[in-house]
């Protein structure tokens, strides 16, 4: 194996990984929050931070007009911290779920049954949805943010997509190593919906932040 | 009552001068959002001229080690037709004081240009500049008083790069802000200067705080919001070292303060002498620069990072900077150190964070404990594959 299918097979491992735990928790697994300031403290700044970043301000799950639901889920022996979001914007029916590092962007089937279209309209539907969703732009006051490197949610030459399988948008990226979450998106199709999976993760650092301690100041009563 | 006629016959009725309006030439002309409603941002009109009018005084700011030259709008009332020009003199403090060399027509229309006998001090500083007005031969003058309030600087505001840096160009919170800052340092030394700010924030962060209002996007300020000067209101919560550094490169371009300054990354590379070379890059001009290294050993991704306390070969440590049960945290991994990079006189400094002032930059590297080699563990953890090499800090996770 080269070192391109040793990263790829890695970053797939983690990637099915996030995936498999979100999809671990119940939808009662998730407790809803009344309003965002009841989420802990950390977890709540880390969430604005990020998706301030990641979406457009009109899908922003933090838009107070998108009047999304949140709820979050503490972690377990085998579940991380998780936040959830749900909302409409844009047409779409979306469920963000956040880890501490990752975010999750699901597409519903009844505002997107991908499968239902035929192979290269599947990818045009995706690179549709992941430009409404996805802040790309670069403002010339952003000095310091990396210009990305490649196309941000899918990719530029994208197969087309099937039940299972994930894509990246920079697939010579090291997620690990990432300098700016526009550097290497995912993009797949998990029980018929598709998704995009985003890296939270600070340039400075490398690897990733324990998951299971995002809602830590919760548990310990610190903030 | 006196008989008016057996007064001594007295002259026409007294000149009387109004003080329409002082203009400070001096003044750079570039502040703006004197009404306060731009906040942060870079925006708001520019603050009205001329600076006094009986109706308003608003702020100037002016370099320091000049004269002080103003434009004074008059006119005049009273006296007889072709009355004689009168002296004008305007006494305000540290010897500013204003003076017409000779008689002036106070009814001329053309204003009265007046340089101030001595040179505004050499000091960084904001001060009420409380001017004392009054006429030769008799005249009233009126008002006798104006003050504007005048802020000192350096030199003459840069700000070539506002359509570029978010910290540039000139208001009156930033001016405030930034007078407030060094001023109190009581120094006109550009590296003392910097130390003292920097030394506001000993330590940066890279987590978000949810002390800082969302729109600031703490802890990197990159925002259309002004950029990093909301951090002087949000000073314990600190923020990215590279917010940090735009931060002071604002206040010293904001008050003429003259060197360069860098956003550096500082890391060391296995495949370049072993790890044991400083390696540093511009993060504004390499905005991807850091440690960015991988290689495949046993069918598995060896990633090198930089860890910030210390570990054992062969070992599995749990993601970066874990809570342990005894309250530590974990060895973290790392890509770069960020600094500032500030150089002034021939002299050139480096502030890395909590970590300390350094005269060069190779002995940043020693604020790791050293490079290593890891591979992927379960549950964001990392395995040590091997310890490149080690640069001497000891201590645990930032």
């Amino acid at each position: 194996m080269n070192a391109q299918e040793c990263l790829t097979q890695e970053v797939d491992a983690r990637v099915a990984a996030w995936l498999s735990a979100v999809a671990r928790v119940a939808p009662e697994g998730f407790t809803p929050v009344g309003r965002f300031d009841e989420v802990p403290a950390q977890a709540r700044a880390d969430s604005l931070y990020w998706c301030d970043s990641i979406f457009r301000s009109e899908l922003n799950p933090h838009s107070e007009a998108v009047g999304a639901r949140h709820a979050l889920h503490e972690a377990t022996d085998d579940t991380p911290d998780l936040l959830r979001h749900e909302y409409t914007a844009g047409g779409l029916g979306l469920t963000v779920t956040e880890g501490r590092n990752f975010v999750l962007v699901q597409v519903d089937r009844a505002s997107l049954d991908i499968l239902s279209l035929c192979g290269p309209d599947r990818a045009a539907a995706a690179r549709r949805v992941a430009e409404a969703i996805f802040n790309t732009g670069i403002e010339s006051n952003t000095v310091g943010v990396p210009m990305t490197s490649g196309p941000v949610g899918c990719p530029g030459d994208m197969p087309d997509l099937e039940e299972g399988m994930t894509i990246a948008s920079n697939p010579a990226v090291d997620p690990e190593l990432l300098a700016c979450w526009k550097d290497r998106t995912e993009c797949g199709v998990q029980g018929g919906r598709l998704y995009f999976l985003c890296y939270k993760k600070s340039s400075q650092r490398a690897g990733f932040a324990n998951a299971c301690q995002w809602f830590d100041d919760r548990r310990t009563g610190v903030g | 009552m006196a008989d008016p006629t057996t007064e001594t016959p007295q002259p026409d009725a007294a000149q009387s001068i109004a003080l329409k309006s002082i203009e400070f030439v001096s003044d750079h002309g570039l502040l703006k959002g004197c009404t306060g409603e731009s906040r942060w941002r870079n925006a708001g009109d520019p603050c009205p001229r001329p600076e006094w009018t009986p109706e308003r005084a608003v702020p100037l700011s002016i370099s320091m080690g000049r004269s002080v030259v103003i434009r004074l709008g008059l006119s005049s009332s009273g006296g007889a037709p072709g009355a004689a020009p009168v002296e004008i003199r305007g006494v305000g403090p540290a010897g500013l004081t204003f003076e017409s060399p000779g008689a002036a027509a106070a009814s001329s229309a053309a204003p009265l240009e007046l340089s101030s006998a001595r040179k505004i001090g050499r000091r960084i500083q904001k001060f009420d500049l409380n001017l004392s007005w009054s006429a030769g031969g008799g005249a009233a003058l009126s008002p006798g008083r104006t003050s504007n309030v005048v802020y000192v600087t350096m030199g003459r505001p840069q700000t070539d790069r506002q359509d570029v840096w978010q910290e540039d160009g000139v208001t009156l919170k930033r001016m405030d802000r930034a007078v407030s800052w060094i001023s109190p340092l009581n120094t006109l030394d550009p590296h003392e200067i910097v130390n003292g700010v920097m030394a506001r924030f000993p330590t940066y962060t890279l987590l978000p705080s949810p002390r800082v209002p969302r729109e600031y996007h703490h802890p990197t300020y990159l925002n259309d919001q002004g950029g990093a000067w909301a951090m002087t209101d949000h000073v314990e919560e600190t923020g990215e070292c590279q917010a940090i550094v735009r931060l002071l490169r604002g206040m010293l371009r904001q008050l003429g303060i003259p060197g360069r300054t860098r956003m550096l990354v500082v890391w060391g590379d296995p495949n370049v002498d072993g790890g044991r070379r400083t390696l540093s890059a511009d993060l504004e001009e390499q905005p991807w620069a850091g440690l960015d290294v991988a290689k495949v050993e046993g069918g598995r991704v060896w990633r090198a990072a930089l860890i910030d306390g210390p570990v054992e070969e062969g070992r599995t440590y749990p993601a970066s900077h874990t809570r342990l049960p005894d309250g530590s945290l974990s060895p973290g991994l790392n890509r770069y150190e960020a600094c500032l990079e500030f150089a002034h006189g021939g002299v050139t400094r480096y502030y890395a964070g909590g970590a300390g002032v350094f005269d060069s930059v190779e002995p940043i590297l020693g604020v790791f404990w050293g490079l290593i080699w890891f591979s992927s563990a379960p549950n964001d953890g990392y395995r040590v594959e091997k310890i490149v090499a080690r640069y001497g800090r000891s201590g645990g996770g930032r």
